[in-house]
């Protein structure tokens, strides 16, 4: 299937949704000038906002980066851990939520100040796509032009929210990373601690159980 | 009002594109958000969303014939209209179904029996659930990347993706040899 026919059925179906609205009588709705002089007002405070957020930002982080040193400073000797030992699952009516349970004795990063790539993944044909990174995570995807895989490094004190129905978690030791993971609709998701980040992977069944071992297995600090 | 849209835009490709749109669709992006939200007030949140998200994204809009520019002004439209039904109706039913309806009525050999591709390529992505769709759209057709499919939409990064991920994997169940 070429994407050409893909992109005209996908225009054709789209404009079939608008055609039907269209058909509908709201010839009494229009832009009155309340709503101008409203956006307006919302533009200036979008254009306030932007200005003022950098000021702001640049705050948090200093006053982070002060955070972070004191804690370095008290706690030298505190080796952050490799790998945490309790993932959680909490089965909500709609959702499921995974967090780490700490002992409160094991410190971690309070920011993404490293970040972990899989190694293998590179050697396998995928391409990295799309990246995106704030100051609680890090998300990154990949494809090899048929399945995509997608990973997120996460603090551990984030709380990751998954679907819950019809979903049976499972655990299993790859190498000597222990994961959680469930199957659904053909896509695996696999959540894991290690390097005291929480890492959470999607990626097709298709993809197989040995390669998602040697991606998980291979995460190697980014330069 | 368009006075301070295109004080916010850098170029002059940008600023034709935002004032076509102002000039051209601006009552119709109110009748699409007010279709979904039945609440003039809030239709023109909506509008009000996906002007600021079109500016904040570099004025992308598809170049073009009239269809393509309303498909994607039409998403857009649809997914700030559902962000805004959402966070009005926490708790409540939101009636948004045909968003998330999944028909049962496809059949993968009734489908392999019709010889024309194009139908049976369209029966598919007509029963592809409309949140999906969206995002294999706005991918494909506009090459939009998940991140800017996000922030045009006002959908989390990662629901983008997992959108995408399980659009495309139905798609694939369904039509095999699809290359996306």
């Amino acid at each position: 299937m070429s994407t050409e026919l893909l992109e005209k059925c996908l225009i054709k179906k789209t404009l079939a949704e608008i055609r039907e609205i269209e058909a509908l009588d709201y010839s009494c709705i229009k832009a009155s000038d309340d709503f101008k002089e409203r956006i307006h007002k919302t533009i200036i405070t979008e254009k306030d906002a932007k200005k003022k957020h950098h000021p702001r930002k640049a705050a948090i982080i200093i006053v982070a980066a002060i955070i972070l040193s004191l804690s370095i400073m008290f706690t030298a000797s505190a080796k952050i851990r490799d790998s945490v030992s309790k993932l959680i699952v909490e089965i909500h009516e709609t959702f499921s939520e995974l967090f780490v349970k700490s002992d409160g004795n094991e410190e971690f990063p309070g920011s993404i100040e490293k970040i972990y790539q899989p190694k293998y993944i590179n050697y396998n044909g995928f391409v990295e796509i799309d990246r995106l990174q704030s100051e609680i995570g890090m998300f990154t995807v990949w494809t090899n032009g048929s399945e995509i895989i997608d990973l997120s490094q996460s603090l551990v004190g984030s709380h990751l929210q998954y679907d819950a129905e019809n979903i049976t978690y499972m655990s299993a030791d790859l190498g000597d990373i222990e994961v959680l993971y469930y199957l659904k609709n053909n896509t695996y998701t696999v959540v894991w601690t290690d390097h005291g980040y929480i890492f959470s992977m999607t990626c097709d069944e298709s993809l197989g159980w040995a390669e998602i071992e040697k991606i998980v297995t291979s995460l190697e600090l980014v330069e | 009002m368009l006075l301070f849209y295109l004080s916010l835009i850098d170029t002059d490709e940008s600023k034709d594109k935002i004032t076509k749109i102002y000039e051209s669709y601006l009552d119709w992006m109110l009748k699409i958000a007010f279709h979904y939200l039945q609440d003039e007030r809030d239709a023109e949140d909506a509008v009000n969303d996906v002007f600021l998200s079109i500016i904040n994204n570099g004025c992308s809009v598809p170049d073009g014939d009239e269809d393509r520019v309303k498909s994607y002004l039409y998403i857009c439209i649809k997914h700030s209209s559902l962000k805004i039904s959402r966070s009005k109706c926490k708790g409540k039913t939101i009636s948004f179904d045909s968003l998330f309806n999944v028909s049962s009525k496809f059949d993968i050999e009734d489908e392999l029996l019709k010889k024309d591709r194009f139908e049976a390529m369209l029966r598919a992505i007509d029963t592809l659930p409309s949140i999906y769709r969206d995002v294999l759209t706005m991918y494909i057709v506009f090459e939009k990347s998940l991140k800017e499919i996000a922030d045009l939409t006002g959908v989390s990064y990662k629901t983008v993706a997992t959108r995408f991920r399980r659009g495309r994997a139905i798609l694939k169940e369904r039509l095999g040899d699809i290359d996306i």
